[in-house]
């Protein structure tokens, strides 16, 4: 504790937070300090709890127990214009603009204290020093709806620091950043510390913290594994094994590791994948010599002058689990709908059962065997309006013939929908009562057994046990293994790794619309998986040595390869 | 004590058709008031509403059914291309066009003499394929190039307008006035009048059965949504085009298709108008059946037997407020009483809830 | 086949009107000897033009014929048209004034189910054996009138353009055109008469934009045929001359800048064809007024009126004593279009002294006990520049 002592208090300290949803503990006890000047990266998987905690921090949530300190006085923010007024600003992932103002009437919106009549070039002029000061550039007359997402970071940026934030709070930032962008936005973050501003920011990209960051809270679900830890004392591989939820290894050494959270007590932790991961049959390997039932070769898909994929090339056997682990937003989505017609590849080639399909419709990947289920079980598989047999017979209603041409056979439909219901233990009050109608696992068993209805050759399912209980998880876990086992390739695309572990035979890591890394089962190591996962890769194209030599020297963990965006400019470096 | 909007997740039968009713009478009620403010006895004007537009014997109800029949057809069109969530408000124009193509068919296409049974479906068919081909230019560059249907659509009633007074004015221009000449007899859509030698009663209804064609199309309508693979398709594209496209279905094609058979719909109804009623096309014959009919597809939640029942109403609306005179005031109670139906319309779908 | 058709429709009215109750009363009318007239508009009373001045001339029937009047404005020439119509003949209305071109259908289906109610149609050339007819006032002798004012305060100002905005190249609107444009040329015989067609009877915004179009050509004076006073107040605004069209008030928002107005005063005609069928002395017949019955009246030159500022002091006399003559029924229409006569490309369209006939005014053909036109209204006199959009 000596160590605190000597340390200037924290301009934000969050003690003992806990948020409880129903039926959700996602903040257990978690602490965090922010001091002026000072970078703070939170860090963990998807669902870890960051973005409650932050919506604490921000006003948007309030905690059920804990204590927020500004400047050392608790808090109670009953809105986040009672963390505004208290300095704290937040910039959420979409920055939240509107889209038909100009930039600065977006800036200048909802401040208090504006006068009656906008003297709009005096409002500018006024903050101008600011933006230079940040290095930031802004044509304040153009509407924001013509900026790209950098320039919209920025003037998120500006209107948070108009209203006079000591305190800025920035969930993912870098997640629709370019890496020109981000580089850039990463200097105005150094910048604005210097200037005494603290920052607390959400990421999953490690060379990114790195670089940025003096320290580091990690979040595993709802806890954190390291609180507030100087960003020097921790190395980035350990990062990425905490966050994946191994215990840190090199924690050791840290002298609150006595506060660490003991992980064995969590019940479907790893242990309980391990367990999991036993019982699991080995790949048949049933269609080893057989051609793959879905491949991809080369496939770069754009969008908006972006790579979302770049190069991806996967071939699935027959019988085999191949899953895609990696944090969300990181091009699974794109890849998932090029594998199932939904979006068509900008270059390179999807084939199904040999047959090339890459221009053609979804209904032609259907039709030569493949299923789908989306991630997006709302707006995607099933829609909110749609009655159940609707749901049941989405992609079957063409086969359900009525006696006159062109007509769907209603009780067929119902018998159909009917089927499923029962076959895949749904509960429900009836074919034709709406899908909201559905808890989301019961909604789920339904889209899986729709596809699996089709007796498919090659299933794709994407985030499949996402929001599901633990009864719901299981049997669907159980129903894509089965669907395995009877020779139907499987494509598993989940942010939750424990899930792809569970189930895989294989394995691949994408990060940034890439493959980086590919496992065989027995070759799986979750440590490396997680780093691979938070962008800790070798071997990326563009690496030079020099910028190696640079990374270190700042990061101070020579082991780890840096991530290609990074600026390798030192820290609070000279203004250009 | 705060007031607040919530939707209503499973509106009740009582609410899904009391909410209208409430607001009609509401409407009709605030009506009154507005004419009693005038000086006007409003008891008698309403009486005098309902009496000419709906009580008042066999001409007051075959009024109203002639003016409901191109509301229901047009009401057909853009409920159905609502169902697909396609903002088709060009129906008005795809109607002009309607009524110019079976115009060209009768005085340019066919000889004098050719027999009505074949006149009068090649008319309709020609009414049809001008509405379809209007409908299917913001279809195509809405599927094509992503442009909005509302402002295309919208457009497009204006190119039609103009292009029907070039061919009233000058190409098909009776002599030179503003009118094309009178259709041959046979080709006049057959009317109840036509059965006065026989029962002289039957004389002065001007009911034609262009009103038996938009019933059939009703069902036809109801048949193609709730009972075919097309009907299913436009279902969950008009639910979620992003489901409809998960599902294999041809997204695209069917945004042509949907506005191909929503603008013929509307074009029949121009068809019928001038065979039915005009017997030649001439400058402003249409009061703007086409907007109204927006209106109507809306207030019948795009249910083909609502939109037939909503027809009827509000052209016995219609034609009854033309017992008041002067006209703003008629029109002043058109508004009032819509604007409530409307408005009570959003408690039929949310309702308001006291927080502490 | 059809009639069976017929016939459910028929039961289905039946049926419905049993439904919807009531038995039909037309009590509404309190006593049923009182002679009723009954007006069907287009447009809005209030539209300041055309349906206006007829209102105005409903109203002089009210006062000086002593007779009940009603009037429905603002239907449409389709299907409501008919049904207006039909209505106010079932309501025992006695005499019904139709005011547009477009009601002239609808007007002759319901005259042949009502025999014992008199159908007069505004505007148009039907009629029949015993109870329809149509009514018609020479506007020309009017324009002519304004033609050479206009022609006159040109020369004042030494221009040699007047604008002219017109709705649509039809019979009706030619003719007033050409009158104008004769009219012009009495007082300046090398003015030139630049037209604009808008396609619109009333459209504010294109006829304000054909104003200024003629303004930016050099017009000095503008005159319309259009309904809304929109051309006028662009010609003032421009420090130019303008000259307005159907009603009295025509002139009413820039008296100052405002040369006449030629308008409608349907009154005493609408009385004389009352009284007429009062006495039973009427009879269907193609109605088409002189000067000398007032139906068309010069603004500034009437009784009690007096000429506006702009008029040139030097052509007051000449007008006065032209429209005098008109009154009194000496200087007619057919005087107007008196031979010689040239069409503007040249071509000569009536030999000296020669006249048009009723027929060749309104470009009638093809009627029956009617001749046909042989010089039809379908060019454009020497002077005018502009062409009439091809057939």
């Amino acid at each position: 504790m000596d160590v605190l002592v000597n340390i200037p208090p924290a301009l934000l300290s969050l003690d003992a937070i806990c948020v409880e949803f129903p039926g959700v503990l996602a903040c257990d006890r978690v602490n965090l300090a922010l001091r002026a000047g000072e970078i703070h990266a939170l860090v963990g998987e998807n669902g870890a709890g960051k973005s409650t905690l932050m919506h604490c921090a921000a006003g948007v949530v309030r905690p059920t127990s804990g204590t927020i300190r500004v400047g050392g006085a608790a808090v109670r923010f009953a809105s986040p214009q009672d963390a505004q007024a208290a300095g704290i600003a937040m910039v959420f992932q979409n920055f939240l603009l509107v889209e038909r103002l100009s930039v600065l009437d977006n800036v200048i919106l909802g401040s208090r204290g504006l006068p009656p009549v906008l003297a709009r070039k005096r409002l500018a002029s006024a903050i101008e020093p600011v933006c230079t000061r940040l290095g930031i550039e802004l044509d304040w007359t153009r509407p924001v709806e013509s900026l790209s997402a950098g320039e919209k970071q920025k003037v998120a940026l500006v209107r948070a620091l108009y209203r006079e934030a000591k305190i800025l709070i920035l969930d993912e930032p870098t997640a629709v950043l370019t890496s020109d962008e981000s580089d850039k936005l990463l200097e105005t973050m150094r910048r604005l510390a210097a200037d005494g501003v603290a920052i607390l920011f959400v990421s999953h990209k490690l060379p990114e913290i790195r670089s940025v960051a003096d320290s580091i809270t990690v979040m595993h679900r709802g806890r954190a594994v390291a609180e507030s830890m100087p960003a020097r004392d921790i190395s980035a591989e350990e990062v990425a094994r905490l966050m994946v939820g191994l215990r840190a290894e090199t924690a050791a050494r840290d002298k609150r590791e006595a506060s660490l959270p003991a992980w064995s007590g969590l019940g479907a932790g790893p242990a309980a994948g391990d367990k999991r991961e036993a019982s699991l049959p080995a790949w048949s390997g049933l269609g080893a010599g057989a051609a793959p039932l879905l491949r991809l070769d080369s496939v770069t898909l754009r969008v908006d002058g972006h790579d979302r994929l770049s190069q991806v090339s996967l071939s699935l056997r027959p019988g085999e689990i191949l899953g895609i682990a990696g944090v969300s937003g990181n091009g699974q989505k794109e890849l998932v709908s090029v594998c199932a017609g939904v979006m068509r590849p900008t270059s390179g080639t999807v084939s199904v059962r040999s047959r090339d399909l890459t221009r053609r419709s979804p209904r032609d990947f259907f039709e030569a065997g493949l299923c789908y289920v989306s991630e997006d079980r709302y707006g995607e598989a099933s829609a909110p309006q749609l009655n159940l047999a609707d749901c049941a017979c989405l992609k079957g209603y063409r086969t359900l013939r009525g006696p006159l041409p062109g007509t769907i056979d209603l009780a067929a439909m119902s018998g159909f929908a009917e089927r499923i219901l029962d076959t895949f233990h749904v509960r429900h009050s009836g074919a034709w009562a709406p899908t909201t109608s559905l808890s989301g696992g019961n909604l789920q068993k339904l889209i899986l057994g729709r596809e699996l209805s089709h007796d498919p050759a090659v299933l794709v399912v994407h985030q499949p046990t996402q929001g599901l209980d633990l009864a719901s998880t299981e049997f669907v876990c159980e129903e894509i293994r089965r669907q395995a086992a009877t020779g139907t390739a499987v494509l598993l695309v989940s942010s939750d790794l424990d899930e792809v572990l569970r189930l895989s035979h294989r394995l691949l890591v994408i990060y940034r619309g890439r493959f980086v890394g590919g496992f065989e089962r027995e070759q799986i190591d979750r440590a490396r998986v997680g780093a691979l996962m938070a962008g800790l890769t070798a071997g990326t194209p563009g690496t030079g040595p020099d910028e190696k030599g640079a990374q270190r020297s700042r990061a101070g963990a020579s082991d780890l390869p840096p991530e290609p965006s990074v600026s390798p400019r030192p820290r609070n470096g000279g203004a250009s | 004590m705060r007031l607040r909007v919530e939707p209503r997740l499973v509106p009740s039968r009582l609410v899904r058709f009391g909410a209208p009713v409430t607001g009609l009478l509401a409407g009709l009620l605030l009506s009154a008031g507005m004419l009693e403010l005038f000086g006007i006895s409003s008891p008698r004007a309403l009486a005098a509403i309902v009496q000419s537009g709906f009580a008042g014997g066999l001409y007051a109800i075959s009024d109203t059914l002639t003016v409901a029949t191109p509301l229901i057809l047009c009401g057909l069109a853009c409920a159905l291309a609502f169902k697909a969530r396609l903002w088709n408000v060009g129906a008005e124009g795809q109607l002009f066009l309607g009524a110019w193509a079976a115009t060209g068919v009768a005085i340019a296409l066919l000889p004098e003499g050719t027999p009505g049974w074949l006149a009068i479906p090649a008319m309709a068919a020609a009414g049809f394929a001008a509405g379809a081909a209007w409908g299917a230019v913001p279809g195509a560059l809405k599927a094509r190039f992503g442009t909005s249907e509302i402002l295309t659509s919208l457009m497009l009633v204006y190119v039609a307008a103009h292009w029907n007074n070039y061919f009233i004015y000058s190409a098909w221009s009776d002599r030179g006035f503003q009118m094309t000449r009178l259709f041959p007899r046979a080709f006049w859509l057959p009317r109840v009048a036509d059965l006065a030698s026989i029962w002289p009663g039957a004389a002065g209804l001007t009911l034609h059965v262009g009103f038996f064609l938009a019933l059939l199309l009703a069902a036809a309508f109801w048949f193609v949504m709730f009972r075919t693979r097309f009907g299913f398709e436009l279902k969950v594209s008009g639910i979620s085009e992003k489901t409809a496209h998960y599902a294999g279905m041809p997204v695209k094609r069917n945004i042509v298709l949907v506005l191909v058979l929503s603008g013929g719909l509307a074009g029949l109804a121009g068809a019928c108008e001038v065979a039915g009623v005009v017997h030649r096309l001439q400058e402003n014959f249409l009061p703007g059946y086409g907007f109204t009919a927006i209106l109507v597809a809306w207030l019948a939640r795009l249910n083909p037997a609502a939109i037939v029942l909503v027809s009827f109403l509000l052209s016995g609306l219609l034609v009854g407020a033309r017992e008041v005179q002067p006209s703003g005031i008629a029109m002043m109670l058109q508004g009032i009483v819509l604007t409530c139906v409307v408005a009570a319309d959003f408690f039929s779908s949310n309702r308001i809830r006291r927080v502490p | 086949m059809v009639r069976i058709l017929l016939f459910g429709l028929a039961a289905l009215l039946a049926a419905s009107s049993l439904v919807g109750c009531s038995k039909q009363d037309s009590t509404s009318q309190a006593d049923g000897d009182d002679f009723q007239v009954a007006f069907v508009y287009v447009g809005p009373v209030g539209d300041g033009g055309w349906t206006y001045a007829h209102n105005e001339g409903r109203l002089y029937l009210e006062k000086n014929a002593g007779v009940k009047t009603t009037m429905v404005e603002n239907i449409a020439e389709g299907a409501e048209a008919e049904q207006a119509i039909r209505n106010l003949a079932r309501k025992e209305n006695d005499v019904i004034f139709t005011t547009s071109f477009g009601f002239m259908d609808p007007t002759e289906a319901v005259a042949q189910e009502f025999p014992n109610v008199k159908f007069i149609h505004v505007t148009g050339f039907k009629k029949n054996s015993t109870n329809f007819a149509n009514l018609m006032g020479a506007m020309e002798s009017m324009r002519y009138l304004a033609g050479m004012i206009a022609g006159a305060r040109a020369t004042e100002d030494d221009s040699r353009i007047i604008g002219a905005v017109e709705p649509f190249p039809i019979a009706e609107v030619i003719r007033l055109l050409n009158a104008f444009a004769l009219g012009v040329r009495v007082t300046c015989p090398d003015c030139q008469i630049h037209i604009r067609w808008i396609n619109s009877w009333f459209d504010p915004v294109r006829e304000k934009e054909a104003a200024q179009s003629l303004l930016e050509a050099g017009a000095d004076v503008i005159v319309t045929g259009c309904d809304s006073p929109g051309p006028v107040v662009a010609a003032a605004q421009a420090g130019k001359w303008g000259i307005g069209y159907d009603s009295m008030n025509a002139c009413a928002s820039v008296p100052e800048r405002c040369l006449t107005a030629t308008y409608w005063n349907w009154g005493p005609v609408y009385a004389d064809m009352v009284r007429q069928i009062r006495e039973g002395t009427w009879k269907p017949a193609d109605y088409y007024f002189e000067a000398d019955s007032g139906i068309v009246a010069l603004l500034g030159f009437e009784e009690g009126q007096t000429p506006a500022a702009g008029v040139p002091a030097s052509v007051v006399p000449k007008i006065k004593d032209l429209h005098a003559r008109m009154k009194k029924g000496e200087f007619t229409r057919f005087d107007v279009f008196r031979g010689p006569l040239r069409d503007n490309r040249g071509k000569e369209i009536l030999s000296a002294d020669a006249k048009l006939t009723q027929e060749d005014l309104e470009g009638l053909s093809k009627l029956p006990d009617r001749p046909d036109c042989t010089v039809c209204m379908g060019w454009l006199v020497e002077g005018i520049v502009g062409t009439i959009p091809a057939r």
